[in-house]
């Protein structure tokens, strides 16, 4: 009697214990991940435009992709792809700082409208291929 | 053994299985041992065992001599019934209590096989999960992704099994609860016991600590 008892009971407690896995459905944060669908995963931290040592106009973006964007296993870079519109991807390695985040730069001619845009993506390495991009635009005078 | 004048040694030798039994001679004698020294003559003696028949022999006693009884005691009616009874009572027990019992402990032993399984897998998925937030590859996300797929297919199957597997097993612990209910309120174990025929007899005994004459009032 004790023992059936204890039998149902166990059966009931350890019923909660294996509940269907909802995370599974969510594993799309990872900027590494195709399937990745957090929104933009870099902050845009300052925009200049200023006169190179060659005397030409240059509009520079200075960005950071934030420590908690970022995988929770910390390489020391991330290779990313950036582009302005209608351009070729650039591939580059962001270092990591102190605080956990990668800084980069993109640098524009200036041009009239004032109106720039880049898009900024992870590069894959296998096959050179760019994947979760997002573009950026701003007016800098 | 010295034999006294007049006296001859009577063994009896009898055919039963538990034991114990006992020789009335001559309606006032008690035996309970199974040879005795007697005095010449005739005799009578009734010969009981529990769940036997009593039975009768005559023999005689020779001065001097050792005569032999061998006797086969024949199993008594009341026992017989006793023993219908109880087969009777063991099939019932079996297929009220020992079966859904032993089915119960298998559907326990399935079920906890089929409940260490999937926490086995759930421990993998999660072991995956970290993987992947941890993870700085693309190729390596996608290799996690598939093995958590994987591995969540197989935990949602084990699951679905270790629901059903639990339900037939709740269903026959109950089962086995009511069942063993319902065997001890409609059936009482049969038990066979019998009070000697001789019990208000003389009866006397010799053990190697002493002797014992016992009259019954």
């Amino acid at each position: 009697m004790k023992l059936g008892s204890f039998v149902i009971l166990s059966f009931f407690l350890f019923t909660s214990c294996l509940k269907k896995n909802d995370e599974i459905n969510r594993l799309n944060t990872n900027i590494f991940d195709k399937d990745y669908s957090q929104g933009v995963w870099f902050n845009v931290l300052k925009s200049v435009k200023y006169i190179n040592d060659f005397g030409s106009p240059i509009v520079r973006f200075e960005y950071e992709i934030p420590e908690n964007k970022t995988p929770s296993l910390k390489g020391s870079f991330i290779n990313v792809a950036s582009k302005k519109a209608n351009g070729d991807w650039v591939f580059e390695k962001l270092s990591i700082g102190t605080d956990g985040s990668y800084d980069g730069i993109i640098e524009f001619p200036a041009v009239v409208s004032n109106n720039y845009c880049f898009f900024l993506g992870i590069h894959n390495t296998d096959d050179d291929s760019v994947i979760n991009s997002f573009e950026y635009c701003e007016e800098v005078n | 053994m010295v034999y006294g004048q007049n006296k001859g040694l009577a063994i009896f030798y009898v055919d039963q299985d538990n034991g114990y039994y006992e020789i009335l001679i001559n309606d006032t004698l008690l035996l309970k041992k199974h040879k005795d020294s007697l005095p010449t003559g005739s005799y009578k003696a009734k010969i009981w065992s529990s769940g036997y028949d009593v039975k009768e022999i005559k023999f005689d006693i020779q001065t001097n001599e050792t005569t032999l009884n061998a006797i086969t005691l024949v199993r008594s009616n009341d026992y017989k019934r006793y023993e219908s009874d109880y087969k009777i009572y063991r099939m019932k027990f079996h297929k009220e209590f020992t079966l859904p019992i032993t089915l119960s402990l298998a559907g326990s032993l399935t079920t906890a096989g089929i409940m260490l399984k999937t926490y086995g897998l759930q421990k993998s998925i999660r072991t995956n999960i970290e993987k992947y937030h941890a993870s700085f590859s693309i190729s390596e996300v996608e290799e996690i992704k598939a093995d958590i797929n994987d591995l969540s297919q197989r935990y949602n199957r084990n699951r679905v099994a270790y629901y059903i597997s639990g339900g037939i097993t709740t269903v026959l612990v109950a089962g086995t609860i009511y069942s063993g209910f319902r065997l001890r309120k409609h059936n009482d174990e049969p038990f066979f016991k019998e009070t000697s025929p001789f019990e208000d007899r003389i009866s006397y005994s010799i053990s190697p600590f002493g002797g014992q004459l016992i009259f019954k009032l």
